[in-house]
């Protein structure tokens, strides 16, 4: 687990000590009938080459808000505020045309549902082919034989047939990997899976992260892994965000957001993962009450109307993100979790 | 696909079966005889007896209906009672007069509708989309012939850019034949345009909400690539089948736009028929728009299985 955790940065093209991605003070406000929702509230995380971070938190936590804004698709009426950036160039405030050389090309992205992200009416072929002749200038036969590559590298049998195939004629995994093709189709740098195989039964569910990583170990990817479930990011991530309310709860390497979190809200995330190795009976835990109201939020920490430890002053104000014992720990929690094996290790 | 098309077709069959027995039956409904009808009251009894002889009104219905199909398996419809020319004749002489006009009119409607939806659906609830919305009600509610009307008077009437009435045929003078149907076309393509809209409209911004759309779009494409290539061809299917029905409702039903503009074509020719209770070009009338119906319907389930490949019957 998470055994690339404090190697070096390498081969990134931008100056050193950027990041590939760095997403600093990100808000965005819907605006809804009742007013405006606060969908995602002063977000920023970093993301090196080569590495994995999961986003993790329940419905509703903004993970796919902050993928799809990092992805140039956030809600038509959306304000975004704060800073996107990608490789050392600012996204959020790129003109539109020119952010299409990024988006598709350098970043790519996966969505959770392989029946509903394929278009229907057009064959796998087009549908694979098309980046790569608008993006990249392939003609036709050339984009076709690296669309037949691709399926190749998803592991599609009989690859060839199935560009002429429809999205319908193809069982559920295997549409899933043909959006993974797709989306490696111009060799991004950044690779985003928005629940990739949550819609996926779990066998398939397994094979498919295996064969995301494998691909990313192969062609030295960034990925985001963005699961509801801690269980899928486990053993698969670098470091770990935990979004609650639109909100970062807490970030840190994988091995010390499992063995020493603070924030009361990962640790109710934890326990609501079912494990095998648990004594007979002892059920996964649910967390109480549901996600917060995005809208007209009162101040304070969202998780606070859950939160077992709360008190009075978690209602006042939104508690800034503090550091932890690790350097790539932080977490925003007035009253934390005291410091558990991972500092008395 | 050979042998779906062969299925639709035949399932088609009892619709003309049913329209062209109803057209027989006509007879039977008329007060009198049929004979009397096209005589007048003042023909003796002995001429109309010899009408409906010669005719075969007084023969029972199934024996009729047997007769007729007999005839016109063998592309013969009898002949026009008041001018005993043949019945096959007179609808050919009509039927490239309304085949062109109700085509160009649907062709004009498809072409002005689809950008205009596109358009609007890129950004809804945005200026262009509230004027359009605006202009395809205020069009809805005005009959095409009242819009002939209008533009009859300001455009030809008063200015003569177009020929008030009148047909040339095409073969005689491509310019002349199409400035004479320009108006025509217009007044009806103006009555289908807002529908096609607002049916086009409805059915993109379904599919704009739609999980490969947002695949689309992160594909880094441009709005104007994801709504071509990748919106308008699902949101499509419904627009089809309007046309479809609007194509049916073009060649069998433009008989006020016709008469307003004095064109030679199969409405005038029903509504002298129906005038003259000549039975004979009612029925073979009838029987081509029924088959025209029935042709149209086929193509649009065609074209709709071709659109979406999951409605294909394998």
């Amino acid at each position: 687990m998470a055994a690339l955790a404090d190697t070096a940065v390498v081969g990134a093209s931008a100056p050193p000590g950027e990041p590939l991605l760095r997403v600093s003070g990100l808000t965005v406000d819907i605006p809804t009938p009742r007013g405006p929702l606060r969908a995602l509230d002063d977000v920023s995380f970093e993301l090196a080459p080569h590495r994995t971070l999961g986003l993790v938190g329940e419905s509703g936590s903004g993970k796919s808000m902050l993928v799809r804004t990092i992805m140039g698709i956030s809600p038509a009426r959306s304000t975004v505020t704060g800073s996107v950036r990608f490789d050392g160039v600012e996204l959020t405030s790129l003109p539109r045309r020119a952010a299409r050389s990024y988006w598709g090309r350098r970043i790519a992205m996966v969505f959770q549902d392989p029946t509903t992200s394929l278009n229907p009416v057009l064959t796998v072929g087009r549908q694979l082919t098309e980046a790569t002749r608008a993006h990249l200038g392939l003609g036709r036969a050339r984009a076709t034989e690296r669309a037949v590559e691709l399926l190749d590298l998803v592991s599609i049998p009989e690859p060839r047939r199935r560009l002429r195939q429809y999205p319908h004629e193809l069982s559920g995994g295997m549409r899933q990997r043909v959006t993974i093709a797709m989306a490696l189709a111009c060799d991004p740098d950044l690779l985003i899976a928005d629940e990739a195989t949550t819609a996926l039964d779990v066998t398939v569910q397994k094979q498919i992260l295996d064969l995301i990583a494998g691909i990313q170990r192969e062609r030295g990817l960034a990925l985001i892994l963005v699961s509801h479930d801690l269980g899928v990011v486990a053993g698969r991530t670098d470091d770990i965000a935990v979004l609650y309310g639109g909100r970062v709860a807490e970030r840190a390497s994988t091995r010390v957001l499992f063995a020493g979190h603070r924030h009361p809200y990962s640790q109710a995330l934890l326990a609501a993962v079912p494990r095998l190795d648990r004594p007979a009976g002892a059920a996964p835990r649910t967390i109480p009450g549901t996600p917060p109201d995005l809208v007209l939020a009162p101040p304070g920490c969202r998780f606070a109307p859950r939160c077992p430890s709360a008190e009075d002053d978690c209602h006042r104000a939104a508690p800034a993100p503090r550091p932890g014992a690790d350097p790539t720990h932080a977490y925003a929690c007035l009253h934390p979790i005291p410091t558990t094996k991972a500092e008395r290790r | 696909m050979t042998r779906a098309l062969a299925h639709k077709l035949l399932q088609l069959l009892p619709v003309l079966v049913l329209v062209t027995v109803a057209t027989t039956a006509l007879v039977d409904l008329m007060p009198g005889s049929p004979g009397r009808a096209i005589l007048g009251p003042d023909a003796s009894p002995e001429a109309v007896a010899a009408l409906d002889a010669q005719h075969g009104f007084d023969d029972p219905l199934p024996q009729r209906y047997l007769s007729w199909l007999g005839h016109a398996l063998t592309g013969d419809l009898g002949s026009s009672v008041s001018n005993r020319q043949p019945v096959t004749d007179l609808i050919g002489e009509r039927l490239p007069v309304t085949f062109e006009i109700a085509l160009l009119a649907l062709l004009l409607s498809v072409a002005v509708a689809v950008p205009l939806a596109l358009w609007v659906a890129a950004r809804p609830g945005g200026l262009a989309d509230r004027v359009v919305s605006a202009l395809t009600s205020a069009t809805l509610s005005i009959p095409s012939f009242a819009v002939a009307l209008v533009l009859a008077y300001l455009l030809a009437v008063n200015t003569h850019v177009f020929p008030v009435s009148g047909w040339v045929p095409f073969e005689d003078s491509p310019a002349d034949n199409l400035r004479h149907v320009a108006l025509p076309v217009f007044s009806l393509a103006l009555a289908e345009i807002p529908i096609f809209v607002r049916i086009l409209r409805g059915d993109l911004l379904t599919v704009l909400r739609q999980d490969f759309i947002l695949t689309a779009r992160t594909k880094g494409f441009s709005t104007p690539h994801v709504l071509l290539r990748h919106a308008l061809r699902p949101a499509s299917p419904s627009l089809v089948t309007l046309a479809g029905l609007a194509a049916g409702r073009l060649i069998g039903g433009t008989v006020i736009i016709e008469s307003l503009f004095a064109l030679p074509g199969l409405g005038n020719l029903a509504t002298q028929a129906i005038y003259g209770k000549d039975l004979p070009v009612i029925q073979g009338v009838v029987l081509v728009v029924a088959l025209s119906y029935v042709a149209v319907n086929a193509l649009v389930d065609l074209l709709n299985s071709a659109i979406d490949p999951r409605t294909r019957t394998a």
